[in-house]
């Protein structure tokens, strides 16, 4: 079994008057990990539904494999979807439930039975095929939707925050295991979520969509380190955002005077002009604190601890430097120093470590 | 103090006991009265009964319009389940998934059978039959007795569809089911004590039903209730008491299978 190719072409979805997707274009490539990361009501559930045949797109065209799916009823297009709440049915035992995609495609004796039994343990419930479902627990109970999505080998694996009810251990280990099946299976997987570290850990690329629009698509890496937008910026990880005007821009890189405070700061080159008002996005962890005041380094502002949360690995300072309040977070080892609040410090960061995003 | 309380409590305990036994028997001890009542070995109805015997059984079963009466309200009540019970699913499942504007006007109209005077209702239906030449028919009496007993399928169908979880519908879609299959191998199973609890209701609110079937069962169509009001006008003896606890003891023993089909239901929970 091998991944297919989607292709969504300028999708659009209006309600009435709202737009909940709007003109969203996004190809994603066979094999692939995607996944949909926005705040509810980003338009993210929405699109993976127009995908899945359960929403006509008011505009616009989804293709898969090459073929476009207009007008083609959700039984029709051999996509396994996941849900949020499982959505298995109750009245059935575990063994029927991944069965029943057999049975509507007519495999049924000894081969069906051959197929769910490797379904199951390919998702670790190869014991408990006779179960009943109200005798599972959650994470089980997931694990039998996936097996029931995976059995009759469809090439496209849709996800609606399949791992929303689970606790944090459990969905991590249920993360691995999506990951691992994914890559084992070379599906096209796309995943619906809200949660930005789960989007990081599972994706190959992540659409980050927010009111009906997709902002950006890129490896995760490049979302977090090069956010297109201020959205993406805030929605993806921590981040400090500043606003100032370009004092100077030349192919060495930018000075950006911050607004209102004045002082100067260097970043990499970007398309911007001078007198141009920007924002730019510094994240916790690439801020370093110094004792006292200093030497100047490419960026440093002096400033004031006003808190320090203790996060284990992690020190999380907020510190007030002149008008900005940045938020600070330094890796943290059993013997290292600490800065305690009112302590009088230095911000500095390196030039490449600053961020030009569009308002 | 703290004991006198105690004690206070259990005697407000023991009055609550007694005043609900009373409540109780209040309700339940005129029908009840019928039972020694239909054992009777008198001519008349009489309590208590001056000696005991089967004979007003006997007399049922004898008796050719009695029977007739019977086999007439057995046949009204199943085919009145089967009509209320297709079309009361089928209003439930739209007024509860479909679009439809102004959907509580809707939903109120198809309920006012039950709010409507069972009076008011008999005489329209005598009206229409006229004209009709339904009065006096079997199929008249189905219809009209499908029309009092609808709403309450659409409302216990109505309660299920709306606990249930659309997406697992949904998943069966794409899984490969078909609307129709998926309907009929999720959504009808999940739904189906509700719709069992609607059949149950629509056939003892047709066997039980005495105002519109005086008014058209005619000579042909008589049915249980109708036989019962004929026999107590016209020859007072215990045949009636006889049926009557016939049909508490049928009544008992139908809402007995509901209550085990609910806590079936209740067993293992629509997700």
């Amino acid at each position: 079994m091998t991944g297919a190719e989607v292709v969504l072409d300028g999708v659009t979805r209006h309600y009435g008057e709202t737009a909940v997707v709007r003109d969203v274009s996004l190809t994603v490539r066979a094999g692939e990990f995607l996944t949909l990361l926005g705040p509810s009501g980003s338009g993210k559930t929405t699109t993976l539904m127009i995908v899945a045949g359960f929403v006509e797109p008011s505009a616009g065209d989804v293709r898969i494999g090459g073929r476009s799916v207009a007008g083609l009823p959700p039984h029709r297009r051999n996509l396994g979807v996941v849900f949020q709440s499982y959505a298995l049915f109750p009245h059935m035992s575990v063994s029927d439930n991944v069965a029943f995609p057999l049975r509507m495609r007519r495999v049924g004796g000894a081969e069906a039975r051959r197929r769910v039994q490797a379904a199951l343990e390919m998702v670790q419930l190869g014991e408990l095929g006779a179960r009943r479902i109200q005798q599972l627990s959650g994470g089980q109970q997931q694990r039998v939707a996936l097996a029931r999505a995976l059995v009759f080998e469809p090439p496209v694996l849709l996800m609606d925050e399949p791992l929303g009810a689970l606790d944090r251990k459990l969905r991590e280990q249920m993360q691995l295991e999506i990951k691992r099946l994914q890559q084992l299976l070379g599906l096209t997987a796309i995943y619906v979520t809200h949660d930005q570290e789960e989007a990081l850990i599972l994706s190959d690329r992540i659409a980050i969509m927010h009111d009906g629009l997709i902002h950006q698509v890129g490896a995760p890496a490049e979302v977090y380190e090069r956010p297109a937008t201020a959205f993406v910026a805030d929605f993806v990880g921590e981040s400090n955002v500043l606003r100032g005007v370009v004092e100077t821009a030349s192919p060495e890189g930018v000075t950006v005077c911050l607004t209102p405070a004045g002082p100067r700061v260097h970043g990499p080159a970007g398309p911007v002009a001078p007198g141009q008002p920007v924002r730019l996005m510094i994240r916790p962890e690439a801020l370093t604190l110094r004792d006292g005041a200093g030497e100047a380094a490419s960026n440093a502002l002096p400033g004031v601890v006003e808190e320090a949360l203790y996060l284990g690995q992690a020190i999380r300072y907020t510190v007030r430097a002149g008008d900005l309040v940045l938020t600070v977070r330094e890796p943290h080892r059993t013997a290292d120093p600490t800065f305690a609040p009112q302590a009088r410090v230095t911000v500095s960061w390196p030039r490449h470590a600053t961020i030009l995003v569009t308002p | 103090m703290g004991v006198d309380s105690m004690s206070g409590r259990r005697v407000g305990r023991l009055a609550l006991s007694a005043f609900t036994g009373l409540v109780c028997v209040f309700l339940v001890a005129p029908s009840l009265v019928v039972i020694p009542m239909s054992f009777s070995s008198a001519e008349l109805l009489a309590f208590p009964p001056p000696g005991y015997s089967l004979r007003w059984y006997a007399n049922f079963f004898e008796r050719a319009e009695w029977m007739l009466a019977g086999r007439n309200s057995f046949v009204i009540a199943g085919l009145t389940t089967v009509l209320a019970t297709g079309l009361g699913t089928m209003t439930a499942l739209g007024l509860v998934r479909g679009r439809v504007p102004f959907r509580n006007l809707v939903t109120a109209l198809f309920l006012t059978p039950m709010i409507v005077p069972a009076i008011v209702t008999a005489v329209a239906v005598y009206g229409l039959y006229a004209t009709l030449r339904l009065t006096g028919t079997i199929p008249g009496m189905v219809l009209a007795h499908t029309v009092l007993a609808f709403p309450f399928v659409v409302v216990n169908a109505s309660a299920v569809l709306q606990g249930m979880d659309w997406r697992v519908e949904q998943a069966a879609r794409s899984l490969g089911a078909s609307p129709l299959r998926a309907f009929w191998l999720v959504t009808l199973p999940l739904i189906r004590p509700g719709i069992a609890a609607g059949a149950v209701f629509a056939f003892i609110t047709s066997f039980d039903e005495l105002v519109v079937a005086l008014f058209i069962s005619g000579i042909e169509a008589v049915t249980l209730p109708v036989q019962m009001w004929s026999g107590i006008r016209f020859e007072i003896n215990p045949t009636v008491a006889a049926v009557s606890t016939m049909l508490i003891v049928m009544s008992g023993l139908v809402f007995a299978v509901v209550g085990v089909l609910r806590g079936r239901a209740g067993a293992r929970p629509v997700r």
